[in-house]
């Protein structure tokens, strides 16, 4: 297990025009790089199955990404691109998403497998704490946004549930 | 309880005023200091935002279930700008 670390830091000055891994360092990506595996894809086809809780890096390529309701119809989420990050919350709660990934193009992806990131998480590296760190950044930014959306359209009367902090 | 996790983690405004009813005790950790934490004992410090991760990430579920909810009506381009904020890293 291991992907080539220029790979990763090419992915990283990517990551970084949208405002994405901005708190990791070069010795963080190195550590990160020891933990993944690389894997491709064919164009068409699936990224992850559904019982897959992984995190994936997209090195190159292009991927069809669409969220997939229990119930009513298919929203296209349009195309993602390298230096796309997917399956944070599949990792952290080990559910499945409602997010259907699939190859555009050829991939070249690096898959962070959920027992290796808590191994990872366990073995005391600063690297580790710094990717958590990552994570929870990205997460509480999207709970800025549900938030903003949520005073926006006031869909909640209660007001002790108005807010999600 | 803990409050204040999302400033913490990502600095900005916050969206909630927390005031004492009785007289207590709290615990205060400041960004700096969860910065050298992560350097000084990162097993703690990964433990603790274990913790911050997990509560979030439920959190953006349960966002999810309640948008869902009120989404009907919404034009295809609305739900994809929704949808693509909660569950896309970037």
């Amino acid at each position: 297990m291991s992907i080539a670390p220029e790979l990763l830091r090419t992915f990283a000055l990517r990551a970084a025009d949208a405002g994405l891994i901005e708190t990791f360092n070069a010795e963080d990506l190195d550590a990160l790089a020891t933990r993944l595996d690389s894997v491709e894809r064919a164009a068409g086809e699936a990224i992850r199955e559904r019982s897959d809780h992984s995190v994936w890096l997209l090195l190159s390529g292009e991927i069809t990404a669409a969220y997939v309701p229990a119930a009513g119809e298919e929203v296209d989420l349009g195309t993602l691109a390298p230096g796309t990050m997917v399956g944070d919350l599949a990792l952290l709660l080990d559910l499945p998403e409602p997010i259907a990934l699939v190859a555009k193009t050829p991939c070249h992806l690096a898959r962070l497998d959920r027992a290796a990131f808590w191994r990872w998480t366990e073995s005391g590296e600063p690297a580790a704490a710094h990717f958590h760190h990552l994570l929870a950044r990205l997460l509480t930014r999207r709970l800025r946004f549900a938030n903003a959306r949520f005073a926006t359209l006031a869909i909640d009367e209660d007001p002790d549930r108005r807010s999600l902090y | 309880a803990i409050l204040g996790e999302m400033a913490l983690l990502d600095p900005g405004p916050r969206s909630a005023t927390a005031t004492a009813l009785t007289s207590g005790t709290t615990l205060g950790l400041s960004a700096a200091e969860l910065a050298a934490l992560q350097s000084e004992d990162p097993a703690l410090a990964s433990a603790l935002l274990r913790a911050f991760t997990h509560t979030l990430a439920a959190r953006v579920r349960d966002a999810d279930t309640r948008i869902a909810a009120v989404s009907e009506g919404w034009s295809r381009e609305q739900s994809a700008v929704v949808w693509r904020t909660l569950w896309l890293a970037s």
